[in-house]
This record gives C-alpha cells, structure tokens and sequence, in this order.
C-alpha cells in the first residue's frame, strides 16, 4: 500500500519571517491526518508544500520514502481539494472531472469509465452534464473531490474543504469524507481551524500555532492530554488555576491550590528535575470534569455564581472566585441550577481526571 | 534532513504569479509601441515649441501677446466651461435615475446613454448640422410655435458648438456620476425616509455632498476633453467662433508654422497634465466611498 | 422605480424623472431622426421625409471613393484588433499576475492615448509620419488606432482577470496541467468574454475614430472618417445620412454583442 508522508525539519521563510518552524510528521499511508491551528498557524503553507504550490526554505518531504522536494505540483501526482471549490466553470462536471485524465493522455473510453465511478463514489451519477454554477455548494464541493480522486492519486490534500458550507451540510461532508476515505483506504492530510470536525474526522491530530507543531497525537489524546495551554485551550474550553507544585509521587505530580487544598495531576512535560517543588503552576481543567458541591469543606474552590447558560444538552455556569479568576463548571440537564449571585463551591468530578499543569 | 534549498520566495513554478521577467516580457510590447509611435512624437512635437530666432521661448510670447491667440484661448476655456456646465445641468437627473433603476428599465436608460457614447463622433456632429440647419428641424419647430417670422441661424454659432459638444460629451460625466451615485447606500435614503426628511432634502443633504467627487471626476473629465475637442467646432462652429483645436490645425497645415502649433498644442497639453495628478485622487476618494 | 409600485413619487422625484427622461431623449434623437432621413426622396436633408426609396445607400454602394475609403477604414479596423487584442491582452496579464517593475509607471504610459489631447497627438503623428513619408499608409493608422484601443483591451480584460480565483490555477496544476495547458484550457476560455469585448471594443474606436483619420489621411487613401468629413462640409446630399445610419447600425450591433458577451458570462 502506498500514501505515507513525511515532513522532515521543514522550514519556510517569507523573507525574514518564518512561517513554518523545523516541523516533523509521519503520516502513515491510509492514515487521515488534520493540521488544526488558527489562521497564521502554518498549517496551509505546510499543505501548500506538500502539494507543490510553495517550496520548503529547508527540510524535506517524502512520499513513499521519496522526496519530491524538487518535483514540480504537475508531476507530483496528488489530489488536492481547495476551500473555494475550484471547479473550472467554463466546463460540465464531466469535463471538470476528466480534465487531470486528458492531461495524463488517458483514453477516451477510460475516461468514461473512470469518470463514472468517481461520480459514483460522490453519489452524484446524474450530474455529469451540468455547469459548476448550476449546483450548490455541497454539490460542488464533491465533484471538487471526484476530481481530485479520478486519477487515483495515493495521497488527497485538503485545504479547509468545508469552511464555506453551512453546519448541517458540514457535518454531513464530514460523514461523507470518512466513509470515502475508509473505501478507498486513501492518506488524506486535512487542513483546519474547526477543532469539533478535526476531533471527529481524523485518525491523528496535528496542532500547529505560530508555526510550531504544538503536538501531535489521536483525538482522545488531544482533548484528555493536552501538551500545553495552547492546545488545551484551542481544543474546547479549559479552566486554568494557578497552584504550586508540592512534590512528585512517582511520575504524578502533586500540586498544591491557594486554599490549601493538594490535587494530583498529569505534569504533561514537566519533569521532576526541571521543576522542583516550590516552581509556579498553570492548572489546566476542563469544565465538564468540575462538579457544583454541597460541601464547601473539602472543595477545590468556592465562588459567587455570575450566570448560568443554558445550553441544550448541558448547562454552564461561570463563577468568580475569591482571586476574581473565573471558573466555568459543566452541571447536568438534571442537576439544580444555582441563583446567580449564590455563593457555591467547585469540586473535580471524578479522583482521576485527567488536567495537566505547566509552568506558569 | 537540514538541507537548504534556495529557491527564490515568489515560487518560480507556482501558477498563481507570473515571474517578473515573464510579466516584463508581456507588458512592453505595449509599453514600447506607445511610448515610440504614440508619446513619443508627442513629445517631439512639443519641444518644436521651443524654436524660434530669438528667443526659446518666441513662440510663447507671441502667443502670450498678442489679443486674438488670447482671445481664441479664452473662448477655448469658456465655451470648455458652458459645456461642462450644460452637461453637469443634463446629466444629474439621468445619472440620478440610473442610480435608482433596476432591471430593463436601468438596460434601457443606459443604453440611452452608452449607444451615444459609443456612435462616431462624426455621425452626431453631422446629426447637428442637420438639425440646426437653415431648412433644419429646429427651425420647422420655431416657426411653426410662431417663435420666430424667419428661419434663425443656428449654425456656425457659439451656441451651436456649446449644445453640440455638451451632447457629445454627456456621457463622460454621466457614467463617472453614475458610478458615485451608486455607491451611496441605500440605507441612507431608507434611514432619513424614517427620520422624517423629504425627497428634496434627502438630494440636498446627502446624495448631493456625497456624489460631489463623482461630479468633480465628470467635469473635470468635459471640461478636458473640450480644451483639446476639434471636429465638432470645426464643423458646427463658424469662423468667428474659432477654439484653439481649430487654430493648432490651421497654423499647421494651412500657415505651416509648426511651432506656433507646438507652443499652442503645450498650454493645452500642460492644462491637461496638469489636472491628472487632481483626477487621479478623485477617482480614489470615489473608490474610497465604496 | 424599484421602490414599492403603491409609493407615490414626490414632486422632487417627478421633476427629476422629467428632466431624465428628456435629457435621455436629447441623448438619442439627433442621431436616431438621420435614419428616416436617409430614405427620403428628396435631393435635400428635410423633415419630415417624404417618399420612401434605397436610392441614398444605392449611391454609397456605387460610389467608388466611398467604397474605397470603407475598405481602407476596414483594413486598419481589422488589424487595429489585432495587434490592441494582443497587446492589450498580454499588459492586462502582467499588471494582474506578476509584480512588474515600474508596472505603476508602465501603466501610466499605456493609458497616457486617452489622456493626451487628440488634436495634439492627430498634429503630432502628422508631424511623425510626414518625415517617414507614411501619411495615409495603412501601417501609420494601424499604429496610431491602436494606441487608442490598448487601454480599452486593458481595462476589458483586466476587469475579468481581477475577479479571476488564480487558485483555478493552482488546482489545474495539482491536476497534472503544465502551464501552457493551463492557459490554453483555464485562463483564456475564462477572459475570453473581456479579450472578446476589447476586440469589438477596438475595431469600433478605429472605424469610428475622426480626429488623428482626418490629419493621417492622404489624397487617395483616406479613412471613411475623412471622407465623412470632407462631405459634411462640401457636399450635403441624404448619402451621408445613408452612411451616418449604416455607422450607427454598427455601434448598435457592436454594443449587442457585448451586452450578449455580458450576460453569457454569468
């Protein structure tokens, strides 16, 4: 099988400003693979790299072991699929579609063939004979990807295909990509700064700001383990506390909160020998992992409830501690809601909930 | 791993941009003709300006001194300024209208505007001499109204010129109007509708100051234009009423003085020039509004 | 008026719908009232005409001077296209797709025929092609004209090329297209309704041009512009009327081909 691609201490300058910063990553072939970070992050011009349309100011990149640094976009033999659709608008949906099979000199009667089959992968059969213009975004996105997948390309790229669909028809692309993605055991590299369609579609997430590779791993690893503030805090919502770290048990680190209270905690990249006790902390924990308390006794915080939002599935509440940090705390569509105003104590839900710490 | 590839930033195989030697390459076979066979004998034209037996600059002093060259050019700058005039009075309420139209009404009025613009120069002059004409229509109309016992002279008259060039030019102040008038939103007319200001007051407040640098661009655009205009004055217009169009040809061809007709061709030239770096920031404010 | 049809206008509104509508009929009357002109019977320019007969346009197609100055004005309309389609095209691609150096400079240059004074520049070139001794050549108009019409190719075609998406491009090269391919097969089916346009845009501004056609043209070979010319002054007879409607109809025709070009675009 073939479809793996590596980055390999990529670079990239535009004139004095790098844009990309000594990023590694291992795609293995039949692997889907997100690049998440906000605008500015990288993650387009990585794409752009890999489908020929910048080149690397330094590092290589390999497809199948191969480099194709110097190999031009038309030889390179990858399917791309851009956010504005991109479909020629001059040509049918057909002759959009043949048009990488005529460049490649493939016969009329195989382009008839292959054509078919990549509408009927798109579930679009009928459709051969229309303008671009005279379909809807959705429709145009998926002949965007026939044609990208007619010639059999080992990898597919895709730049933030779904940005310009409204939610529903996102959530279905979505859905489509994967199953098309499963069928044909395609490596698609997927460029996005939507973290809810990088966690639900990919195999692997990377997550780039500022062109660094912030961290690389599976969606549960992701949201449960984030490596830093950036990524917990890109990735859903996040509380951070400030505590100071008390000591290590084994590799569990145990930190110690304002009010006394000690929690242990995932340390993520801190070691016990770059930080001894005493060192400031950053407590990253996400708001469905803390509960509302009657107990105010053995609490991991107390404060004034400003609001509750309801919210459909799950209502939040955001309270203002005694520092005037605010907390927002997930409570269930059966629980009490507090009165704002009221004065409530926070508590982590489960012992073993996953939060991190860093440096602060 | 580590390897630098030095690759100019503007991806030399990247078919988005073109590489600035191919764009050079496009660009100055254009450039060249104009520059050689238009700007060029312009340029030399003009500097002939410049000869004389006494002086460089005789030809500007002679000009400059004496009253029928400046008499010519006066009439040149006033006539230009009746008919920018008349074609800001005519033109407002059509570009005004386009503004407000839509659909095949707005396709009618501006083909009422572009299918003139785009008819020969010569072909509406002509229509003018026809009309104005001893036996011409306008005078069928003005005795059969009974305003007048004899057919008038219109022709070869000042007036002639100044209504047949304002309907010439029209058009180069309506479409840069036109253009002003409908960038202003329409919410600004909705807005002060509910406010409580009348039709008239909604012109007088806010389409009128607001549209004031597409007027600026459209008369400054006539009143250019008729500086250097030659066929409708040499046609309509009589000797008596000469532009300096006229008189550039006549000292060329007919007193072959060609640098009295330089000298005279640099103050229209400069006049124009002069006024381009103005144009230029109209059309930015213009843009600007949108 | 596109507000609610119930509205009633203002008296302001109505003055202004006036003044419009009549503005908008000056517009277009003086050229329109030559056409019934031109089929009159009478040896003389009357209205309202009388008699209906061809003979006018009869005249025109016999006339040899007049044919002779058509074909002339033809030749140079045709190879003004030509070379402005080309020219024009290509200095719309740089300024759009490349960073030219001195592009701001080199524009200014393109666009300097429709600012320099046409008298001017009609003595200039007279001046120019007298030393060559090419007045009246078909190579000293062409040159000329097309000066005129590179700026309108220009602005046609840049105007497409503005809203053109260069990722169209890019996703023709990540196809496999190199990029004469993708020129071919992308970019120029694309502009072609703006290089379309130009062209019918250019053969107008020759065919119609007056001032530089009347200094540039020789004894014999003469642009029908000239000749108009020289008739409205010596020769007042219902041809030119026949010739004013004949020129009228090509505008009409042109600019129905653009507006076609227009709406197909979409």
């Amino acid at each position: 099988m073939s479809g793996a691609v590596s980055f390999v201490g990529v670079r990239k300058f535009y004139g004095t400003v790098e844009a990309v910063k000594n990023v590694d990553l291992a795609i293995k072939a039949g692997e889907f693979v997100s690049l998440l970070g906000p605008s500015g992050s990288g993650k387009s011009t990585l794409l752009m790299m890999l489908a020929g349309l910048e080149h690397p100011s330094a590092g290589d990149l390999l497809v199948d072991g191969r480099s194709i640094v110097k190999v031009p976009a038309n030889k390179r033999n990858l399917g791309m699929v851009f956010q504005k659709y991109t479909l020629f608008p001059h040509m049918t949906v057909a002759q959009n579609i043949a048009f990488p099979l005529t460049v490649r000199g493939v016969s009329v009667q195989e382009q008839r063939r292959k054509i078919a089959d990549a509408l009927r992968v798109v579930r679009l059969q009928d459709f051969g004979d229309r303008l671009p213009g005279q379909l809807s975004g959705g429709q145009q996105q998926r002949i965007a990807l026939a044609r990208a997948l007619v010639y059999d390309p080992p990898v597919l790229l895709m730049d933030e295909p779904f940005a310009a669909l409204d939610r529903k028809l996102r959530l279905e692309m979505q859905d489509e990509i994967r199953r098309i993605q499963q069928e044909l055991n395609l490596t698609i590299v997927f460029v996005t700064h939507d973290q809810e369609e990088a966690l639900r579609i990919s195999h692997r997430v990377a997550v780039l700001a500022e062109g660094k590779m912030q961290q690389i791993g599976t969606p549960k690893e992701i949201y449960e383990e984030p490596a830093n503030g950036f990524v917990a805090q890109f990735i859903g919502n996040v509380n951070f506390l400030s505590a100071r770290l008390d000591g290590w048990d084994d590799k569990v680190l145990v930190a110690l909160l304002p009010d006394g209270r000690r929690i242990r905690v995932n340390p993520q990249a801190l070691r016990p020998s770059a930080a001894p006790p005493g060192t400031p902390l950053r407590i990253a924990i996400r708001p469905e992992n803390l509960a509302i308390c009657e107990n105010s006794d053995n609490a991991l915080g107390s404060g004034t409830v400003l609001e509750c939002v309801y919210l459909g599935e799950k209502t939040t509440c955001v309270l203002r501690t005694a520092t005037g940090a605010d907390v927002t705390v997930v409570i269930g569509a059966h629980d009490p809601k507090p009165q704002p105003g009221s004065h409530v104590a926070f508590d982590l839900r489960v012992d073993t909930v996953p939060v991190f710490a860093e440096a602060a | 791993m580590g390897t630098v590839h030095h690759r100019p930033d503007i991806a030399a195989d990247s078919p988005r941009d073109l590489s600035r030697l191919v764009g050079l390459l496009l660009i100055l076979p254009a450039v060249a003709l104009i520059a050689s066979l238009f700007v060029g004998p312009v340029i030399t034209f003009l500097l002939r300006s410049f000869e004389g037996d006494a002086s460089p600059f005789e030809q500007y002093t002679r000009l400059f001194g004496s009253d029928i060259y400046l008499r010519v050019l006066i009439r040149t700058l006033v006539i230009s300024f009746l008919v920018t005039l008349t074609c800001l009075v005519l033109g407002y309420p059509v570009a005004w209208l386009l503004s407000r139209l839509r659909g095949w009404k707005l396709a009618l009025l501006a083909l009422f505007v572009l299918l003139p613009l785009w008819t020969s120069v010569l072909v509406r002059t002509y229509a003018w001499t026809v009309l104005l004409q001893r036996n011409g229509i306008v005078n069928s109309v003005l005795t059969g109204l009974g305003l007048t016992d004899a057919p008038l002279r219109l022709l070869y008259t000042d007036g002639a010129v100044v209504i047949a060039m304002a309907h010439v030019l029209l058009p180069f102040l309506i479409l840069p109007l036109w253009g002003s008038l409908r960038q202003i939103p329409p919410e600004f007319r909705s807005a002060a509708l509910v406010l409580g200001a009348s039709e008239f007051s909604i012109f007088r407040r806010i389409t009128a100051p607001l549209s004031a640098a597409g007027v600026g661009a459209g008369c400054l655009f006539v009143f250019l234009i008729s500086l250097g205009f030659f066929v409708t004055p040499a046609l309509v217009g009589g000797p008596r009423s000469m532009m300096i169009g006229t008189l550039v040809s006549q000292q060329a061809l007919d007193a072959l003085n060609w640098p009295f007709a330089a000298a005279l061709s640099a103050v229209i030239t400069a006049v124009v020039l002069m006024a381009m770096p103005f144009c230029r920031r109209l059309f930015l404010v213009t843009r600007a509004e949108g | 008026m596109e507000t609610t049809p119930a509205r009633m206008l203002s008296g302001f509104e109505w003055l202004m719908l006036a003044l419009a509508i009549a503005v908008a009929a000056f517009l277009i009357l003086p050229t329109l009232i030559i056409v019934p002109m031109s089929f009159g019977t009478d040896g003389y320019l009357n209205f309202p005409p009388r008699g209906f007969t061809f003979r006018w346009y009869g005249e025109f197609f016999n006339d040899g001077d007049w044919l002779r100055a058509a074909w002339f004005s033809l030749k140079v309309g045709v190879l003004t296209t030509v070379v402005s389609v080309v020219l024009g095209t290509a200095a719309a691609l740089a300024l759009t797709r490349s960073r030219v150096p001195f592009g701001g400079l080199m524009q200014l240059v393109i666009i300097m025929p429709m600012i320099l004074p046409q008298i001017v520049v009609a003595i200039a070139l007279l001046l120019f092609y007298q030393q060559l001794g090419m007045v009246g050549s078909i190579a000293a108009f062409v040159a000329s004209h097309a000066c005129l019409a590179i700026p309108f190719v220009l602005f046609s075609v840049s105007a497409i090329l503005k809203r053109y998406d260069v990722d169209l491009d890019a996703a023709a090269y990540v196809c496999g297209a190199d990029r004469f391919t993708i020129f071919r097969r992308i970019t120029l089916p694309i502009i072609w309704p703006g290089i379309a346009s130009g062209a019918l845009f250019s053969f107008l501004i020759s065919f119609d041009e007056a001032v530089i056609s009347f200094f540039l043209s020789g004894v014999s070979d003469k642009a029908i512009a000239r000749k108009f010319f020289e008739d409205v002054e010596l020769n007042v007879t219902p041809v030119l009327a026949a010739v004013a409607t004949l020129l009228t109809l090509a505008t009409i025709l042109v600019l129905a081909a653009t507006a076609f070009l227009k709406s197909d675009r979409k």
